[in-house]
C-alpha cells in the first residue's frame, strides 16, 4: 500500500480508498510531468485538497494539520521543483492555523487584528510551541468538526484567487505602461504576462519584443507571439542572443515568474536571468507579474537544487552521434533571479519591492510550516 | 488477477461501459528469445535485471502508462515466476495504476511467434494494439503517433502495422550493431516497402527488386534507424502468425514475409520520430549506451530523480550526479560527473567513481577506482580495487587489490579474490552449467578469481569475443579505434545468437551456433555440424519424395521444407542441395524406366515443382549456388544423360526466371564450369550461345515495345 498513512483516513472507508486513488493519481502524474507549470499544479493541488479535506474526519485538528503536512511532503517530492504544490499545502495550513488562531480568541476575529496576528504567533512560536498545542488541545472539542465547512470555504476562495489572477493583475497594467513604449518579455509561457499585456493594449499602444526562449519553449513563443499580434499589440520575436543589444531601446522588462522566493529572489524559465541581468546593466525597470500563490517561504540558499534539468536532447540533435558521446550537456529549464536584479512584483494585491516580499510571506504562510 | 479499477467504473457507470469498446490494448513482450544478456539472464529476467537502478520493464510500463494504454497483458517466457511475483507487488498492480495488467505465462513459446500465436489463441486482442518489448526506453509522445496511425489506416485498408523508429545514425552507440535493419521507405507515405537485416553472414549489400522503383516515386534506404521495437498492430496480426507459422522473428520473418508476399497484400508503415528518444536494450552495448543516455537526460522526463520505483528518493546535483537518501561519502573521495550512487551505498576514502551507477547497500572501500561500470546492488569492492568499463552483479566481492578489466562482466553472487586480474572481457558465473568444457575449468577458474574468490568462466566469452573480431571486418570497415573505448569493449561483449528461448536451452545448440556463425571452429564442432546435416538431407528428401509421389500441394512441400530447415537450423544452401538432389533423383528415374526421354523428364518435374525455389533462392549469390549445386549433381549422374539433364535443368530454370541470365553467364565463365567434362562443356556453350543472341534480340523487342 502507499506508504502515506493518514490517521483521519481509513482505507477501510470507500471514499477514502477514492481519495488515496486521486493522492496517488496526482502524484504520479507530477512525477511523469503530466502536470506541470505554476498555475496547473496550484489548481490540482487546490482540488485536492479540497477533496482530502472533505473525506477527512478527526477528532483533533492537530491530526489533520500533520496529515496535511505528510501529504505536502509527498506532493514535494515527487516533483521537488514544481513549488506550487508545497506552496499551496503550506496556504491550507495557514489558514487552518489561522481559524484555531481565531477561535482562540474566542471569536473577536477581527479582520485587522488577524493580518498582523500571524507574525506575533510566529515569534511567540519560536520560544513556546510546547503551550500552543496545549492551548489547542483544550480548544480540541470545540475545534473538531465544525471547522471543515471553513477550510474547505477557505480553499474554495484560494480556487478562486488563483483562477482570476490574470484578471486582477492585468487591472493595473494600464498604469504601468506607456503609450508608445517598447516592451521585452522573456517569459513567453506566462498566461499572467499574456492577459498583462493584452488588457494594456486596449488602452496603450506599444510594442513588444519577445525572446525565442531556445531551446524549451521556442515553440510556445511563437504562439505567444502568434497571440499578442491577433490583440493588436506590435510584436516581434528576437533571438535570445540579442537582448543585451536591443536593451538600450527597451522601456520595460515584463518577466513572469514561476515561484516568488522569500528573499525577494524568483524562479523563472531559462533566459530571464539574462534579460534582468542586461536590463539592470542598462537601468531599465523590471517588472515581475506573479500571483499572491506563487510566493514560497524557501530562501534560495542552495540555488542549484531548485533548478529543474530538462531533457538534454533539446539542445544537442541525438542523432549527431560525435556529439552525444563526447559532449557532456546540461539543460537547465529555470533560471534563478536574484531580488535586486527586479524593480517590482505586481502581484494581485498590488504592487511590492523585492524587499518587501518577507513580508507578504509572514502574511500568507506561518513559520512553522516552511519546512513540511 | 491485478485488481480491476472498480471505483472507477461505478462511478463512471454508463460511460465506462461504453468506453469498453475502445479499450488501447498493449502487450509487452518481456522475452527477447535470446541469450545475450547471459550469464546474467540465467538466473534473472532481462526485463528484470536493473537499468540505472531500476528494472528494465519499468521504463516500458512507465512509457505505456503516459501513452494512455488501458490494459497490458505482458507476455512471460523464462523466468515467467519471478515477473509475474514482480508485477503482482508493483504499483502497477495497485488499484490507481493508469491501465490494468495482466500477465500471460507462455513457457513453451521459443519465439516472439510463438508467444503471438499464444496470444490469438487466448484471443486476447480486441482491436488495434501496441505490441511492444520490455526493455524499451522512451519519451515519445505517443497520441501523435497513434492518431498518424489511425488517420494512415483510414487512408489505407491494408495497412497493418506502423513500427515507431527513432533517427539517429548508423554507428550511434544507442543503435544496436547485431544485426542492424536496413528500411527501405516510400519517401511520400513512410510506407515500409522492404526490409532487411545486415546480418554477421549475409553479403554488405541489399538487393531490392526494380519494380519496387517503379511503385513508388522516391524511396528512401535507411541504416540509420533505431528500431526500439514499439509497433502498433492492428488486431489481426496475431491472427497472421498463426497461419504462418513458420514465422518467428517479428522483424526478420514477419515484416520480412508480409512485405515480400504479393498475397497477402497487406502494407507495414513507419512512423520516424526525431525529437524524442526511444531504443532498446539490446544487447550490453545498447544496456551501456542507454544508461549513459538516461543519466545524460536524453530521456527526460525519465530520469533517475523521476524516482521510477516508490521507494526511491533520488536527487540530481549539476554534472548529472543523482544520489539517493542516507548515501555516504567519505571526505576524501571523488564523485566525478554522470554518477548514480543508490541508498544506504558506503564509498571510502580516495575513492575515485567517474560515470558509473552504483547501487544500493554496497559497500566500497579506500582507494577503489570505477570508471564507467555499473555496480548492482550489494555489491563489496575491496580497498585499492579497479573496476573498468564492466557491469558487477547483485551480490558480489570483489576483493582487495583486485582488478576488473573492461569490458568484463561479474555475474551473480561470484568473489573475485584479492589481487586477481580479471582479463578484458571475461564472463564470470557462479552457474556450474555453462562451463567451457574444453578448458581445464577448474585450475584455469581458480587461477582467475584466486583460491579465495569464487566463479567460474562462462563459456560462451572466449569464442565469442574472437567470433566477433571477424564479424567486425566482415560488417565492413567498423573502425574499433574511431569508437571509444567502452563502447568498442561493451561491442566486443556482444553476443550473436539465434531465436531460442533464453530458458532451458540445451547446451549442444549453443555449441553449434559457432558453427554457423564462425569460420574459426574447432574440429570437433564440425562433425557435429555435419551429423544435423545428414540428418536434413534424409529428413527433407524423404519429405521431398513423398511429395512427388503423393502429388502433394506445392505449398505444403515448401512448408514442410522450411519447417524442417528451422527444426534443423541449417542454412538454405542445404535445402537447395536436398530438392535438386530428389528432384534429379526422380528424373534420372524416370530416364532409366524408358518413361519419358531426357528433356521431358526434366521438364516435367522442373515445371511441376520450381515454385519450391522462391523459397530457397532470395538473390544472385543464391542462384549462382544453385547452379553449382546442379553441375555438382550432374556429375555423379550416369554419363550418358547427365549432361543433357542439366543442360535442360538450366533452360528450365532460366524459362522459370528461377535464375537470371546474368548469373548464368556468370557462372559459364567459372572456373567450376570450365573444369567440368567436355561434354557437358558442349552442350552447354551451344545453349549459352543461343541464350546471349536472343537476348539482344528480346531487349531489342522490348525496347521497340517501349
Amino acid at each position: 500500500m502507499s506508504d502515506l498513512t493518514l490517521k483521519t483516513l481509513t482505507h477501510h472507508h470507500k471514499s477514502d480508498k477514492d481519495i488515496f486513488f486521486q493522492i496517488d493519481t496526482f502524484i504520479s502524474q507530477l512525477k511523469r510531468r503530466q502536470i506541470t507549470g505554476s498555475n496547473d499544479v496550484g489548481m490540482a493541488t487546490a482540488h485536492l485538497l479540497v477533496r482530502f479535506v472533505s473525506a477527512a474526519r478527526w477528532t483533533h485538528i492537530d491530526s489533520l494539520i500533520s496529515d496535511l503536512r505528510l501529504l505536502g511532503k509527498r506532493l514535494i517530492a515527487a516533483q521537488p521543483r514544481e513549488f506550487a504544490c508545497g506552496n499551496m499545502v503550506r496556504r491550507v495550513l495557514a489558514l487552518i492555523r489561522e481559524e484555531i488562531h481565531g477561535n482562540n480568541e474566542n471569536g473577536i476575529d477581527n479582520k485587522g487584528l488577524s493580518s498582523s496576528s500571524p507574525l506575533i504567533t510566529s515569534m511567540f512560536n519560536l520560544l513556546s510551541t510546547e503551550d500552543k498545542s496545549i492551548e489547542t488541545a483544550n480548544n480540541e472539542k470545540k475545534t473538531g468538526r465544525d471547522l471543515k465547512p471553513y477550510i474547505i470555504e477557505g480553499i474554495q476562495e484560494l480556487i478562486e484567487e488563483i483562477r482570476n489572477i490574470e484578471d486582477s493583475i492585468a487591472g493595473m497594467s494600464v498604469e504601468m505602461i506607456h503609450e508608445n513604449e517598447v516592451l521585452l518579455t522573456p517569459s513567453p509561457n506566462s498566461k499572467t504576462v499574456l492577459e498583462f499585456l493584452r488588457r494594456a493594449s486596449q488602452k496603450r499602444k506599444f510594442s513588444v519584443l519577445v525572446t525565442e526562449s531556445f531551446p524549451n519553449e521556442t515553440e510556445i513563443a511563437h504562439a505567444f507571439a502568434k497571440k499578442l499580434a491577433k490583440a493588436g499589440i506590435e510584436t516581434v520575436i528576437i533571438p535570445d542572443s540579442s537582448v543585451y543589444a536591443v536593451m538600450s531601446r527597451v522601456g520595460k522588462v515584463i518577466v513572469g515568474a514561476r515561484t516568488v522566493l522569500a528573499n525577494g529572489g524568483c524562479i523563472s524559465a531559462s533566459g530571464i536571468a539574462l534579460a534582468c541581468e542586461a536590463a539592470k546593466n542598462h537601468k531599465t525597470p523590471v517588472l515581475a507579474v506573479t500571483g499572491v500563490y506563487k510566493l514560497s517561504p524557501l530562501y534560495p540558499f542552495d540555488v542549484e537544487s531548485l533548478i529543474e534539468v530538462g531533457n538534454t536532447g533539446k539542445v544537442v540533435d541525438f542523432s549527431d552521434k560525435d556529439m552525444v558521446e563526447n559532449v557532456e550537456v546540461m539543460n537547465p529549464t529555470y533560471d534563478y533571479v536574484a531580488p535586486e536584479n527586479i524593480d517590482i512584483y505586481v502581484t494581485n494585491i498590488g504592487g511590492y519591492s523585492p524587499s518587501f516580499i518577507y513580508r507578504l510571506v509572514l502574511d500568507h504562510y506561518s513559520s512553522e510550516d516552511n519546512k513540511l | 488477477m491485478p485488481p480491476k479499477k472498480e471505483n472507477k467504473k461505478d462511478k463512471k457507470g454508463a460511460a465506462a461501459e461504453f468506453e469498453e469498446e475502445t479499450k488501447f490494448q498493449a502487450v509487452v513482450l518481456t522475452d527477447s528469445y535470446q541469450n545475450r544478456f547471459r550469464p546474467m539472464t540465467l538466473d534473472k529476467p532481462r526485463c528484470l535485471l536493473p537499468l540505472v537502478n531500476a528494472p528494465l520493464i519499468e521504463y516500458t510500463l512507465e512509457f505505456l502508462a503516459t501513452a494512455g494504454v488501458d490494459e497490458v497483458y505482458i507476455v512471460c517466457c523464462s523466468h515467467g515466476d519471478q515477473i509475474e511475483d514482480y508485477i503482482r507487488e508493483s504499483k502497477w498492480s495497485r488499484p490507481w495504476s493508469p491501465f490494468t495488467v495482466q500477465t500471460v505465462l507462455s513457457p513453451e513459446s521459443m519465439s516472439v511467434g510463438d508467444a503471438m500465436r499464444d496470444i490469438d489463441t487466448k484471443g486476447l486482442i480486441k482491436s488495434d494494439f501496441l505490441l511492444i518489448s520490455g526493455d524499451v526506453v522512451t519519451n515519445i509522445q505517443f497520441d501523435k503517433v497513434l492518431q498518424a496511425h489511425r488517420e494512415r489506416k483510414i487512408k489505407d485498408k491494408n495497412s497493418i502495422m506502423t513500427m515507431v523508429l527513432r533517427e539517429a545514425s548508423s554507428m550511434h552507440r544507442t543503435r544496436s550493431k547485431i544485426d542492424p535493419g536496413v528500411f527501405i521507405l516510400d519517401e511520400a507515405t513512410d510506407r515500409c516497402i522492404r526490409y532487411e537485416e545486415i546480418t554477421v553472414d549475409s553479403t554488405p549489400h541489399i538487393a531490392i527488386d526494380p519494380e519496387l522503383l517503379d511503385e513508388s516515386n522516391d524511396i528512401s534506404v535507411r541504416n540509420d534507424l533505431i528500431d526500439c521495437h514499439i509497433d502498433i498492430c492492428s488486431a489481426d496480426i496475431p491472427a497472421l502468425f498463426q497461419e504462418n507459422f513458420d514465422y518467428d522473428n517479428l522483424r526478420k520473418d514477419f515484416v520480412r514475409g508480409i512485405l515480400t508476399s504479393d498475397l497477402l497484400g497487406k502494407t507495414i508503415y513507419t512512423h520516424i520520430v526525431n525529437d524524442s528518444y526511444a531504443s532498446r536494450v539490446e544487447n550490453f552495448q545498447t544496456y551501456d549506451a542507454i544508461s549513459r543516455d538516461i543519466i545524460s537526460r536524453y530521456t527526460y522526463p525519465i530520469c533517475p530523480d523521476s524516482n521510477l520505483l516508490d521507494s526511491q528518493t533520488y536527487s540530481y546535483q549539476s554534472g548529472h550526479i543523482y544520489k539517493e537518501n542516507d548515501v555516504v561519502l567519505a571526505q576524501s573521495c571523488m564523485i566525478k560527473s554522470a554518477t548514480v550512487i543508490g541508498k544506504d551505498t558506503f564509498v571510502g576514502d580516495g575513492t575515485k567513481v567517474d560515470f558509473s551507477t552504483i547501487g544500493r547497500k554496497c559497500t566500497i572501500g579506500n582507494n577503489v577506482v570505477i570508471e564507467g561500470s555499473y555496480i548492482w546492488d550489494n555489491v563489496t569492492i575491496e580497498d585499492n580495487a579497479i573496476i573498468k568499463n564492466s557491469i558487477v552483479s547483485s551480490n558480489t566481492i570483489i576483493k582487495e587489490g583486485a582488478i576488473v578489466q573492461s569490458g568484463s562482466i561479474v555475474s551473480f553472487g561470484v568473489i573475485v579474490g584479492k589481487g586477481q586480474t580479471i582479463p578484458l572481457d571475461t564472463k564470470l558465473t557462479i552457474n556450474e552449467d555453462y562451463v567451457d568444457e574444453q578448458d581445464d575449468d577448474e585450475e584455469s577458474s581458480n587461477r582467475l578469481v584466486g583460491s579465495d574468490g569464487k566463479g567460474i568462466i562462462y563459456c560462451e566469452s572466449d569464442i565469442e569475443s574472437d567470433d566477433y573480431d571477424e564479424d567486425d571486418d566482415s560488417i565492413g570497415g567498423h573502425n574499433r579505434g574511431a569508437l571509444n573505448s567502452l563502447v568498442s569493449n561493451f561491442y566486443q561483449l556482444n553476443v550473436s545468437d539465434v531465436s531460442i528461448a533464453s530458458l532451458s536451452q540445451p547446451r549442444k545448440k549453443t555449441r553449434r551456433r559457432y558453427s554457423t556463425t564462425s569460420v574459426t571452429t574447432a574440429a570437433s564442432d564440425l562433425s557435429d555440424l555435419e551429423d544435423e546435416e545428414e540428418d536434413f538431407m534424409r529428413e527433407a528428401q524423404l519429405s521431398l519424395d513423398r511429395a512427388i509421389f503423393e502429388n502433394h500441394d506445392l505449398d505444403i512441400a515448401a512448408l514442410e521444407l522450411n519447417t524442417l530447415r528451422m527444426a534443423m537450423n541449417v542454412s538454405y544452401h542445404e535445402v537447395r542441395l536436398a530438392t535438386i538432389t530428389t528432384l534429379h533423383n526422380h528424373i534420372f528415374r524416370l530416364v532409366l524406366t524408358d518413361t519419358l526421354d531426357v528433356k521431358s523428364a526434366v521438364n516435367k518435374v522442373h515445371n511441376r515443382w520450381y515454385p519450391l525455389f522462391s523459397r530457397q533462392v532470395f538473390d544472385r549469390d543464391d542462384q549462382e549456388d544453385l547452379l553449382q549445386i546442379v553441375l555438382d549433381d550432374s556429375s555423379r549422374r550416369p554419363a550418358a544423360n547427365a549432361a543433357k539433364a542439366l543442360m535442360y535443368t538450366v533452360m528450365s530454370f532460366y524459362d522459370n526466371d528461377v535464375v537470371e541470365e546474368e548469373v548464368i553467364n556468370k557462372w559459364w565463365n567459372s572456373d567450376a564450369v570450365k573444369a567440368s567434362d567436355e561434354k557437358t562443356k558442349e552442350l552447354l556453350a551451344k545453349w549459352i550461345d543461343w541464350l546471349q543472341n536472343a537476348e539482344s534480340d528480346s531487349s531489342e523487342e522490348e525496347s521497340d515495345d517501349e
